[in-house]
């Protein structure tokens, strides 16, 4: 399936401050033998990142699709604390007489400021490589090669109406609980719109993203061990690969036990881990608030621990609640924020919000006992 | 056919190449990703089976020769009878036989080991009136090369090879007689890498055979005259490690392509091999050797 339209070019190399090293994996043919390996790298490229890369990178057949132009995706985190983002595609034929198309996976290896300067999107880090390479992807071998510019970032949110169904919030909902218990998933996205596995992604709070490895537009290989593959072709073959597994398979048609069920009871304490936050989840994509949900992940750089993202949902909602808050109320909720100290971006954010909003309040209540 | 005594007490649920617990319900070894029918297929043998490993760099033809061996096999050629356990061990000789029916050769083997053949084989060797059941993975040689060059990318290579009873190290020998030295250093570090998993110490020699099988001997037929001396001569790095560090090496020259034609692109400028008919030759001689070694 060709996905270039999610892949859009994101900057001109004149703006460019962002230098990352970067690696081609892909096969040809040189003096140093043939195959699929790693071809070109610079030079601050660590032997445990080449060992990761090597063993994380599609071979192949490892794209999706047939067609030429066909896209993929593989984004992982490196143990030495950077994230690797590949961008899969065709690159002819394979040389060796065997069949088939050579896949090309040009690789860039982010510190965390880095990725941190694109969302910790994968799909943003990749439009700057197609930005950087065009349509001809290197098939040079070189030894050493220069850094890469990739820009100066972005956080561009996805371009998907804010407005969805039903099946689609718990879709993305499963995949968010999924992935923020840390299990391994396959999603279906066969038939949802452009930009849902981007969306999905980015309704990830950010710090969790920085820890899961990700994929889309490849053929699912469990060698690979990646936790989040979105898919949207060989559905039924990729389904039976899942079954049995402790992978969990995510069809919009089928939400996960107990997603869902969640944010009925709004407002009702749940012992299940991240409960509150999956709530948080359902209610701002039901109310087709996704920018703000976005910004909210985009802001969570510390603690999402459950304790942690729940003190954030409820932060979020007494934002709400005081805008609208009695005497009392307002006075339990200050007093509560009073000496709060915020374990991440977001929580931070929001307090600052909440205060202005209980100020504001307070004027409010203050004018209605004078008027009284 | 005797239960083997010195078979250890296999679990349905372990994996037979790294010892991996899987749940009952899985397919494949969620480590190394062997199939988890071997093991149960093995049990119902009550045998444990000999693992042969097939090792080579990228493109050597490790799966050519694999696909045409097994299928000699199930076809009864030479001293052999060889049932296949499992549809799965089917697998590959059928995507080999039936592309070099079509004039292609078979797709590359994928660096993903959850995508690669495995064939698990009865197999009577009727001269010597003995059953050997043998486990013969298709690795891929990008993943071999990988784990060679930086041990523990691909374990799985680590566990197979630990536990392979007889190796086949094939080699390029059209590239070789070319006076290409690829061959030679792939050969040399994929000795060296055997040498240190298998570990014995300095002093002693690996007893584990190793058949050295010169591939694509149809480019240089002066190979299957001496394949020894032909080693000695274009592969000597080989030969030297061979001799210094392995006990058990015999050397052997094989072909699967009898004429091979080039299709040419002229839009892409592309030139692809296209094989015209097989004629096989020296493909049993390397197994057979293993066999009785074993």
């Amino acid at each position: 399936m060709d996905r270039s339209a999610t892949l859009t070019p994101t900057h001109d190399q004149e703006t460019s401050s962002l230098l990352v090293d970067h690696a081609v994996f892909t096969s040809v043919r040189s003096p140093m033998g043939e195959g699929y390996r790693i071809i070109a790298a610079s030079g601050g490229l660590r032997p445990d990142e080449r060992m990761e890369t090597t063993r994380r990178a599609p071979s192949h057949g490892g794209l999706n699709s047939e067609d030429p132009d066909a896209l993929g995706l593989v984004g992982f985190p490196l143990p030495t604390g950077r994230y690797c983002v590949g961008l899969v595609r065709h690159a002819g034929k394979e040389h060796t007489s065997r069949g088939g198309l050579r896949v090309h996976t040009h690789f860039v290896f982010l510190n965390r400021a880095q990725f941190a300067a694109f969302a910790c999107d994968p799909w943003l880090v990749a439009g700057a490589i197609v930005a950087i390479d065009g349509d001809e992807p290197p098939l040079k071998p070189e030894t050493t090669c220069p850094q890469l510019c990739l820009g100066d970032g972005c956080s561009q949110p996805p371009d998907v109406s804010p407005r969805m169904s039903s099946v689609e919030v718990g879709w993305l909902e499963s995949i968010v609980a999924a992935a923020l218990r840390g299990d391994p998933l396959v999603a279906n996205a066969h038939g949802s719109g452009d930009g849902c596995e981007q969306l999905a992604w980015r309704v990830i709070p950010s710090v969790m993203r920085e820890k899961r490895s990700m994929s889309i537009g490849l053929t699912y290989a469990p060698s690979r061990a990646l936790d989040i593959c979105f898919i949207s072709e060989r559905i039924e073959e990729t389904r039976r690969l899942v079954m049995n597994t402790r992978t969990l398979w995510i069809d919009p048609a089928t939400p996960l036990p107990g997603v869902g069920a969640q944010a009925q009871g709004k407002g009702q304490a749940s012992s299940a881990p991240y409960a509150d936050w999956l709530v948080l989840t359902r209610t701002t994509l039901d109310s087709g608030r996704l920018g703000e949900l976005i910004r909210l992940c985009d802001a969570i750089d510390g603690d999402a621990t459950p304790d942690g993202l729940a003190t954030t949902a409820r932060l979020y909602d007494h934002i709400d609640e005081v805008s609208v808050a009695d005497a009392a109320d307002l006075a339990r909720l200050t007093t509560r924020y009073g000496g709060f100290a915020p374990t991440c971006r977001a929580q931070k954010l929001l307090v600052e919000r909440f205060k202005k909003t209980a100020a504001h309040r307070a004027q409010q209540l203050s004018q209605e006992a004078c008027e009284e | 056919m005797e239960p083997s005594a010195t078979m250890r007490k296999l679990e349905p649920d372990v994996c037979l190449i790294c010892g991996t617990r899987n749940p009952d319900s899985a397919i494949q070894c969620g480590v190394c990703f062997a199939p988890m029918a071997v093991v149960q297929d093995a049990i119902a043998q009550e045998r444990e089976p000999e693992i042969v490993s097939v090792v080579g760099e990228s493109n050597v033809g490790k799966t050519v020769y694999l696909g045409v061996l097994l299928d000699m096999l199930a076809q009864r050629a030479g001293d052999f009878k060889a049932i296949p356990k499992g549809a799965y061990s089917v697998d590959l000789q059928q995507t080999v036989i039936s592309h070099l029916a079509h004039r292609m050769f078979p797709p590359k083997t994928p660096m993903e080991a959850n995508s690669w053949y495995w064939a698990y084989y009865q197999v009577l060797h009727r001269a010597l009136n003995r059953w050997v059941d043998l486990v013969m993975p298709d690795m891929a040689g990008e993943s071999l090369a990988a784990e060679v060059q930086n041990p523990q990318t691909f374990r799985v290579v680590h566990s197979l090879l630990n536990k392979s009873s007889g190796m086949l190290l094939l080699c390029d020998a059209a590239q070789a007689a070319n006076g290409a030295t690829q061959p030679d250093f792939f050969g040399m570090k994929m000795l060296s890498y055997i040498d240190s998993v298998l570990g014995v110490g300095r002093d002693q020699r690996i007893n584990t055979p190793i058949a050295v099988v010169l591939c694509k001997a149809d480019h240089c037929p002066e190979c299957f005259d001496d394949p020894e001396a032909f080693v000695e001569a274009n592969l000597n790095r080989v030969w030297n490690l061979c001799e210094n560090r392995f006990a058990n090496v015999a050397f052997f020259a094989a072909s699967v392509v009898g004429s091979l034609g080039y299709a040419y692109d002229e839009k892409n400028q592309e030139a692809t091999a296209v094989p015209l008919h097989t004629a096989l030759c020296g493909i049993l001689e390397p197994f057979e050797w293993i066999v009785q070694q074993l």
